[in-house]
């Protein structure tokens, strides 16, 4: 094995199980984008600069449930999809709160179940805007 | 948007995001039982990514894509990757 030098962690990562509830591998996968929106938003929300970023999600189904295997560099993303999808945040939910924001979804892939699948995230820094007025 | 076989040059592996995408555009492409055929393996080492070229070792030994386990990053750069394969090992 090669180690990791000291300060490196594992790939953080979780599963959430979520009930099928009419819901397809699609919408699943819509709803992951607009739950990293709001997480992106709730917790980079003093960001600097433009973020780009990927992440991997995995889907499989069972009978009554969708098994999501998700995969981020960005521990506290991580940490507010547990906290919140544990919380009971549905699809609909999520759909009605990124509402909240201008964003734009671009499919550009299959998905197939079982398949490890980018999900590319262009996040603008907030942008500010002041008003001055000038007196000659 | 360009195609996504964009993702796939193992040059653009550079950042956590990038690996990523990476790995996923290839499971996405992975066809069982295709063959990859490198002429000049020399070249593409000295051009790649350290990391990437860790992961191509272990893809080339044990053909796997996306193993998690032995992907690190710093989380105080979430950019920064490490691949955890041994060449040679």
């Amino acid at each position: 094995m090669d180690m990791p030098p000291p300060g490196f962690v594992a790939l953080p990562s979780a599963t959430f199980v979520i009930p099928k509830g009419g819901q397809t591998l699609h919408s699943i996968t819509e709803a992951f984008v607009y739950w990293i929106a709001l997480g992106m938003k709730a917790t980079y929300e003093r960001m600097r600069k433009d973020v780009y970023f990927v992440s991997m999600i995995a889907l499989s189904e069972t009978g009554t449930d969708f098994s999501v295997d998700f995969f981020c560099p960005y521990p506290d993303l991580i940490g507010f999809l547990k906290k919140n999808l544990h919380n009971g945040l549905s699809p609909k939910d999520a759909a009605r709160m990124s509402n909240e924001f201008d964003y734009k979804m671009i499919r550009k892939m299959a998905l197939n179940p079982d398949t490890p699948t980018p999900l590319l995230s262009l996040i603008p820094r907030k942008k500010k805007y002041s008003l001055s007025t000038r007196t000659r | 948007m360009i195609a996504p076989a964009q993702f796939l040059r193992p040059r653009s592996s550079t950042t956590t995001s990038d690996f990523l995408n990476f790995l996923g555009t290839m499971s996405l492409h992975n066809d069982p039982g295709r063959t990859m055929i490198i002429d000049d393996v020399e070249t593409v080492k000295r051009l790649s990514p350290p990391q990437w070229w860790k992961w191509f070792r272990h893809y080339s030994d044990e053909d796997v894509i996306f193993d998690p386990d032995r992907i690190f990053i710093k989380p105080d750069k979430p950019e920064e990757y490490f691949y955890d394969y041994e060449e040679g090992a």
